[in-house]
C-alpha cells in the first residue's frame, strides 16, 4: 500500500514534468502544425541559467524570471528561424531537423560553458520531506504537479475568456479564417512559442532541485514530453497533461513491480501500441480523411 | 456622385503553373453592390481570395479607395476595410457563436467596452444567433453558420464586404431571409461584392454583376441587363436563348 | 522534402561510376600508409550501406526514421551473440542479422498504415530509445554497458581474413547493396514507391497499394541496416549500447540528406563526409558537437537538396532552355488501339449503383443513388457546387465506403473493396485539381501507370534478368505511344508540375488510360481549360467512347455536357433530380431550378412566351 502510493506520488511529480513538455508541444503544434524537436532543450536552458545566476551571487526569485525570459526570448527565435521558413512542407522533416540542429548546438554550447556534470539547484522546498501514510515526498515534488494543473487550468481560462487567447484558438482551428477577422496569423504563432518557451522553462527550474540541472536532461524529457503529447492527441491540452501525469506513475510502477531498467523499454512499448491503437491520440477525434 | 472604392486591374492567380484567373479588372464603387455569377472553376473564388490576401496575386493591381494594396497578407487587408465571408462558412466550430463574433469585432475590441463591440445589434438583425450565442458554432445549421459567418464580417466593419457562395449548400428558405437583408445591408450604405452560383438571384440583389469564364470575365454591366442576356442563359445550361420553354408553352 | 531524381545528364553513367567505385576499392589498400586509416574507410563504407538502406526509405517513400539506430543495433547484436554464443561462422550470422533486421522493418512498417509524419517520428525514436534500452539492461544477453566485446575476426573457408582482406570484403558487400539500390530506385518499384510519396490517392488510382510500397520501402533499409550492423560488429569486434543512440539515428539521417536523399550517390557522399569529419573536427576539441549542430543547421538552411541534389539542380538550371511544344490530339497511335481494345459488348451494364447512400456524420452527401451506366457511353453527372458529385465518384472509385447500397462494376460487386484493387479492375479515374506526380517526369508519370501490368518480380528487378529489360522496353515504348497520343511527346523528359494546366490535364489522362481502363471517370476534366483544349477533350472523350470505353464524366462545363453526353444524371442535395437524355434534362424545370435558385424557376415559368420569343 505505501509503496503504491509512493509511485503515485512520486509519478506524478516526473509525470507533471512529462505534463509540462507536452503542453508546450501542444502549445506549439497548435499555432502553427509543427514544433521545437528539441524542446527538451529548453528546459534544459531554464534550469542551467537558474544555476548559473544563483551560482553568481543573484537570489533565486530573481535568477529565475531571468532564466525564463531567456528561454521565451529562444524559443521565438526558433520559431522564426527555424520552424517558419520549413513551414510549408508535408513531411515536416525540414523543421525536424533544423531544430535539433539547433538543439544540438544549444546543448553542446552548454556543455563547454557549464560542464558536462549536473549541478543541483539548492530550494528550501527539497529540504524536508513531507512523509505521509508511510510514504515520503519532497514539497518539491509536490509544487510541480499543483502548477502543471493549475497552469492547464489557466490556460483553458486564456483560451476561453480572453481575445488573445481565443484568437489563438481561432489561428489554431482554422488560419486562413483567423486572418480575415484581421489576426494577424504569424504573430500569434510567435507568442505561442514564446509561451511554451516559457513553460519550458519553468518546468527546468521546477525539475533542477530534484533531478540536477546539467546539459543532458532535456533529451529524454523532451522526447517523453512529445510522445505524451502525441499519444494523447497533440491539439487537446487538457488530456496531454493528464497523459503525462498518467505516463509519470506508469514509470514508477515500472520500476517497482517489474525492474527499473526496463523502464524506457516497457513505456516506449506502450506508447507504439497506443499509438497504433488511437492514430488520432488517446483523447483525440478520427479525422475523416479527404480526396 | 460614384467613387470608386475598389477598382482591380488585369489581376492574375496561379496555384503552382495553374491559373485560375487571368487578368481580371473590375470595380466597385461606394455603396455598391456589384455580383460576380460564372460556373464552378471560373475563378471567382481565387479573386476574391486575391483581394482578401488570401492568395498572392502573381500579377495586376488592386486598388482600395486609390491606393494599391496588392500582396499584403489577410490580417491587413481586414485592418484596411476588406473584410471576406469565405466560402463554406469557416466558422470557428470549437467555439460559441458569441466568441466568433467577438473574433469578427477582434481588430476594434481594444478599443471599445463589451458592448461596443455592436454584438447586441448582430442578434437584433440575426435573433437566431441571439437564441444561441452560447452554443458551439460547429452545432448550427449551415443556414444559422452562414448568419454568423456574415455577422462576423459585419462586426469587423467592412469597407467593403465580399461573400463568397452565400447560398452554399443552403435550402431556398434560408436563402428568401438572406438575399433580402444583403439588400438591406446594400440600402443602409454597405459596399458587397457577392460571388454567386445562383445566378437569378445574384442577378436580382446586385446592381451591377460580372459574368465569369474559365478565369476571365466575360461579359459585364447592370444586372437588369444581363437577365435579358441569352448568353447568361446559355453558359449556365448550354441552351441556346429560346429554348426554356415553361412547361405547356409549346402548346 | 521529397526525392529528387530527375533523368540524369548521362543515362548510362551508372555502370561507369559502379566500376569507379570498383576500382577505388580495390586499390585503396595500396595507398593506405597505416591500419588505422584502413579502419576509417571500412566503417564509411558501413556507414555508406546504412545510408542507402535509410536513402530508399526517405528519399524513395518519403517516410522519415529517427529511429534507424535501432535497427543496426539489432543487426550488430545478433551477429554478436550467434558469433560468440552459438559459434556461427561469418556467412550465416550475416543473413540472420539481415533477416531479423528485416522481420523488425515489418514490424516499424505496420503503423505506416495508420500513421505518417511526426507521428511515424515518434514511433520510430520510441524503438530506437527501446532497442538501446533493451540492449543496456538485458546484460545476460547482450552483455549490458559492457557490450560484447570477443566476437572473432572474420574467417571464410577455414583461414582468419587479414584487415585488407576483411576490407575487400567489405567493399564487395558495399558494392552489392550500392547496385541493388540502384537497381531498385530505376525500377517500377522505385517508380512506384516515389509516386505514392508525391500523390498517395493518384498512386491507389493507378492499383499502387501504398502500404504495401511503404512495407517494402522499411523492410529493404532494415536489412541494409541490418548488414551494415554485422559488418560494423565485426569490424570493431566489440558492441555496446553507446553506439546507437538517439543522436546516432539523427546522424544517419543527416548523411541521407547531406549527400541529398533519393539520389543514387548522396548518401555514399554523406556518409563520407559524416565519417570523417570527426577526424577533422577533433582539432576543434571541445567544440566539436557544436560544429556538428552547425553544419546540420547548415545543411537544412543552404543545401535542403543535399549536395548531390544541389549540384543537379544547378546542373539542370545551367542547361539550355528549350521550347517545348504540344502537338494536336487525340493522335491516333497503333500501340494505343490495341491497348485500349476492349472485348465487352456494347450496351451491357458498365456500373450500376443500386441506392447509394453515404453520410458524413449527419450530412447526407449521396441519397439512395439508383443508376445504370452503359458501356460505351458517355454518362454526365451534374449539379450546383456541394451537391455531391464528386462524393459520388469517390465512392465508385472506393475512397469513400458507401454507407448503405450497392456497386456493381461489370457485374461484380465493388463496395469495401480498396482503390487499387478496382483500378486493377479495370477502373482508373482523373481528379478535380489534377494529381500528377510532380516530380517525376512526364513520361514516367505515365510508365508507372503500367505498374500493374508488369508480370517481372523484385527478383527480376533487383537481379536485371532479361524479362526486366524486355517489359521496360515494352511498357516505355507504349508510355511514349499514350503521349504521342495525347500530343505530349515533346515534354517527355519534363517534370510535370511544370506542364501548363491544360497539359497536366492531358497527361492526367494519358496516365489513365495506361491502366487499359474499362470505365474512366473523369473529375471536372474542362476546369480551367481554355476553349480551344475543350474542343480536342471533347473529341477525346467521344473517341474513347467509341472505344467500348464507358465514361463518366463530371463537369461543369454545361455546353461540353450536352454536346457530348448519351446520358446526364443531375444531383441536387445528394439526390438525383433528373436523369435521362440531354434534351430531357435540359428542359426540366427541376434543373433549372437547381441552377438557378427558386427566384429563377419563378421567373422562368413566369414569363410569357412572347418575352421569350422576343429575347430570341
Amino acid at each position: 500500500m505505501s509503496a503504491a502510493l509512493q509511485y503515485v506520488l512520486s509519478g506524478l511529480a516526473i509525470g507533471a514534468v512529462y505534463s509540462l513538455v507536452g503542453l508546450g508541444f501542444t502549445i506549439m503544434w497548435s499555432s502553427c502544425r509543427a514544433a521545437n524537436f528539441s524542446h527538451g532543450d529548453v528546459l534544459m536552458l531554464g534550469a542551467v541559467l537558474t544555476v548559473v545566476f544563483v551560482a553568481h551571487g543573484f537570489a533565486l526569485l530573481a535568477a529565475i524570471p531571468i532564466a525564463i525570459l531567456i528561454c521565451i526570448v529562444y524559443g521565438i527565435a526558433i520559431e522564426r528561424f527555424a520552424v517558419r521558413p520549413f513551414n510549408s512542407e508535408a513531411t515536416g522533416i525540414g523543421w525536424m531537423l533544423a531544430t535539433i540542429a539547433i538543439g544540438i548546438m544549444l546543448e553542446s554550447f552548454v556543455t563547454i560553458s557549464y560542464g558536462s556534470f549536473a549541478r543541483p539547484l539548492p530550494t528550501p522546498l527539497i529540504e524536508k520531506p513531507i512523509s505521509m501514510f508511510g510514504a515520503g515526498i519532497y514539497p518539491q515534488e509536490v509544487l510541480i504537479p499543483v502548477f502543471a494543473i493549475g497552469f492547464l487550468l489557466c490556460l483553458e481560462q486564456f483560451y476561453r475568456r480572453t481575445l488573445l487567447g481565443r484568437a489563438m484558438r481561432a489561428v489554431a482551428y482554422d488560419s486562413m479564417a483567423a486572418g480575415l477577422m484581421g489576426i494577424n496569423v504569424n504573430r500569434m504563432t510567435m507568442i505561442s512559442f514564446g509561451i511554451a518557451a516559457g513553460l519550458g522553462g519553468i518546468a527546468g527550474v521546477l525539475i533542477a532541485p530534484v533531478a540536477q540541472a546539467s546539459a543532458t536532461m532535456g533529451v529524454l524529457l523532451g522526447l517523453k514530453g512529445f510522445a505524451v503529447a502525441i499519444i494523447a492527441n497533440i491539439s487537446n491540452a487538457r488530456g496531454t497533461v493528464i497523459m503525462g501525469l498518467l505516463y509519470g506513475v506508469l514509470e514508477k510502477f515500472i520500476e517497482g513491480y517489474i525492474s527499473s531498467a526496463a523502464r524506457d523499454a516497457v513505456g516506449f512499448t506502450i506508447v507504439i501500441l497506443l499509438l497504433l491503437a488511437f492514430p488520432q491520440g488517446v483523447f483525440g477525434k478520427r479525422e475523416t480523411f479527404k480526396v | 456622385m460614384t467613387e470608386q472604392l475598389l477598382r482591380i486591374e488585369n489581376l492574375s492567380v496561379a496555384y503552382g503553373r495553374v491559373e485560375a484567373a487571368r487578368g481580371i479588372s473590375l470595380s466597385v464603387n461606394r455603396g455598391e453592390f456589384v455580383a460576380i455569377i460564372g460556373s464552378n472553376g471560373a475563378g471567382k473564388s481565387s479573386t476574391l481570395k486575391a483581394i482578401a490576401g488570401v492568395v498572392k496575386p502573381t500579377t495586376g493591381e488592386i486598388l482600395l479607395e486609390g491606393k494599391p494594396v496588392q500582396g499584403l497578407p489577410s490580417h491587413e487587408m481586414a485592418k484596411r476595410g476588406i473584410v471576406l465571408v469565405p466560402e463554406g462558412r469557416h466558422v470557428f466550430a470549437d467555439q460559441s457563436v458569441e466568441d466568433n463574433l467577438l473574433l469578427g469585432a477582434y481588430l476594434h475590441a481594444r478599443r471599445k467596452s463589451r458592448d461596443g463591440h455592436g454584438l447586441e445589434g448582430m442578434y437584433s438583425l440575426f435573433p437566431l444567433l441571439g437564441e444561441r450565442r452560447a452554443q458551439l458554432a460547429g452545432s448550427l445549421s449551415g443556414g444559422e453558420q452562414q448568419m454568423l459567418a456574415i455577422a462576423r464580417g459585419l462586426l469587423a466593419r467592412p469597407k467593403l464586404l465580399m461573400i463568397d457562395e452565400v447560398s452554399l449548400g443552403l435550402a431556398p428558405k434560408i436563402l428568401d431571409f438572406l438575399f433580402p437583408l444583403l439588400t438591406q445591408l446594400n440600402r443602409d450604405g454597405l459596399s458587397i461584392l457577392l460571388v454567386e452560383q445562383l445566378a437569378t438571384e445574384a442577378l436580382a440583389v446586385a446592381s451591377r454583376t460580372y459574368v465569369m469564364e474559365n478565369g476571365r470575365v466575360t461579359i459585364e454591366g447592370p444586372s437588369s441587363q444581363l437577365a435579358r442576356d441569352p448568353r447568361v442563359m446559355e453558359a449556365y445550361l448550354g441552351k441556346r436563348a429560346a429554348a426554356p420553354k415553361p412547361p405547356g408553352a409549346s402548346l | 522534402m521529397s526525392s529528387f531524381l530527375k533523368y540524369f545528364p548521362l543515362k548510362s553513367y551508372f555502370p561507369w561510376l559502379t566500376l569507379a567505385l570498383g576500382i577505388g576499392i580495390a586499390t585503396l589498400p595500396l595507398a593506405l600508409e597505416n591500419a588505422y586509416l584502413l579502419r576509417v574507410w571500412m566503417l564509411l563504407l558501413i556507414y555508406a550501406l546504412l545510408a542507402l538502406g535509410l536513402n530508399l526509405l526517405v528519399g524513395l517513400a518519403g517516410l522519415v526514421s529517427l529511429g534507424q539506430a535501432g535497427l543496426f543495433a539489432i543487426g550488430a547484436y545478433c551477429v554478436s551473440i550467434l558469433a560468440t554464443k552459438a559459434g556461427f561462422g561469418f556467412f550465416p550470422g550475416f543473413v540472420l542479422s539481415m533477416l531479423l533486421a528485416g522481420g523488425f522493418g515489418v514490424m516499424l512498417a505496420y503503423p505506416t498504415v495508420r500513421v505518417r509524419g511526426v507521428y511515424l517520428a515518434v514511433i520510430t525514436i520510441a524503438f530506437g530509445i527501446i532497442v538501446e534500452n533493451i540492449a543496456i539492461e538485458w546484460s545476460s544477453v547482450t552483455g549490458g554497458t559492457m557490450g560484447i566485446s570477443n566476437i572473432p575476426k572474420v574467417s571464410l573457408i577455414g583461414t582468419q581474413l587479414s584487415d585488407v582482406q576483411f576490407f575487400y570484403l567489405i567493399g564487395a558487400i558495399f558494392l552489392v547493396g550500392f547496385v541493388l539500390h540502384y537497381n531498385l530506385i530505376h525500377s517500377r518499384f522505385g517508380r512506384a514507391m516515389r509516386a505514392v510519396t508525391q500523390s498517395e490517392i493518384a498512386a491507389r488510382s493507378i492499383g499502387i497499394n501504398p502500404i504495401f510500397m511503404r512495407t517494402l520501402a522499411f523492410v529493404v533499409s532494415a536489412v541494409y541496416a541490418g548488414a551494415a550492423g554485422a559488418l560494423y560488429a565485426y569490424l570493431n569486434n566489440y558492441v555496446n549500447p553507446d553506439t546507437f543512440r538517439f543522436a546516432d539515428s539523427v546522424r544517419y539521417l543527416l548523411m541521407v540528406i547531406l549527400g541529398g536523399s533519393g539520389t543514387v550517390i548522396g548518401p555514399v557522399i554523406g556518409a563520407a563526409i559524416l565519417t570523417y569529419l570527426p577526424e577533422v573536427f577533433q582539432a576543434l576539441g571541445v567544440w566539436q558537437q557544436f560544429a556538428y549542430g552547425a553544419l546540420l543547421a547548415f545543411v537544412m538552411f543552404v543545401m535542403p537538396l543535399g549536395i548531390v541534389g544541389t549540384v543537379v539542380h544547378w546542373y539542370g538550371l545551367l542547361q539550355p532552355k528549350r521550347a517545348h511544344s504540344s502537338q494536336p490530339w487525340p493522335a491516333p497511335q497503333a500501340e494505343v488501339d490495341d491497348l485500349l481494345e476492349h472485348r465487352i459488348e456494347r450496351d451491357s451494364i458498365c456500373l450500376r449503383t443500386s441506392s447509394l447512400t453515404i453520410a458524413f456524420g449527419g450530412l447526407i452527401a449521396n441519397n439512395q443513388i439508383s443508376e445504370d451506366v452503359r458501356t460505351g457511353t458517355v454518362h454526365a453527372v451534374i449539379g450546383p457546387n456541394g451537391a455531391g458529385k464528386s462524393t459520388f465518384l469517390n465512392c465508385i472509385s472506393g475512397f469513400y465506403q458507401p454507407t448503405s447500397g450497392k456497386v456493381e462494376l461489370l457485374g461484380q460487386l465493388t463496395v469495401g473493396m480498396p482503390t487499387h484493387a478496382l483500378a486493377r479492375l479495370g477502373l482508373a479515374r482523373t481528379f478535380q485539381n489534377t494529381e500528377l506526380f510532380g516530380q517525376m517526369t512526364v513520361l514516367e508519370n505515365v510508365l508507372v501507370g503500367f505498374h500493374t501490368s508488369y508480370k517481372g518480380g523484385m527478383l527480376a528487378t533487383l537481379l536485371r534478368l532479361p524479362i526486366f529489360f524486355n517489359e521496360e522496353r515494352h511498357f516505355r515504348n507504349l508510355a511514349e505511344a499514350l503521349l504521342r497520343y495525347v500530343g505530349l511527346s515533346d515534354y517527355a523528359d519534363e517534370q510535370a508540375r511544370n506542364l501548363p494546366f491544360g497539359h497536366q490535364r492531358r497527361l492526367e489522362i494519358a496516365r489513365a488510360l495506361a491502366l487499359s481502363p474499362k470505365l474512366l471517370l473523369l473529375d471536372e476534366p474542362a476546369a480551367g481549360l481554355t476553349h480551344g483544349e475543350i474542343e480536342d477533350l471533347k473529341s477525346l472523350i467521344r473517341e474513347l467512347a467509341s472505344r467500348h470505353i464507358t465514361v463518366i464524366l463530371v463537369e461543369h462545363h454545361v455546353e461540353m455536357v450536352m454536346a457530348i453526353s448519351d446520358r446526364v444524371m443531375v444531383l441536387d442535395y445528394g439526390e438525383v433530380i433528373a436523369s435521362g437524355s440531354v434534351q430531357e434534362v435540359q428542359d426540366d424545370p427541376k434543373v433549372i431550378e437547381a441552377y438557378f435558385g427558386s427566384a429563377g424557376t419563378r421567373e422562368i415559368l413566369a414569363t410569357p412566351v412572347a418575352t421569350v420569343n422576343r429575347l430570341a
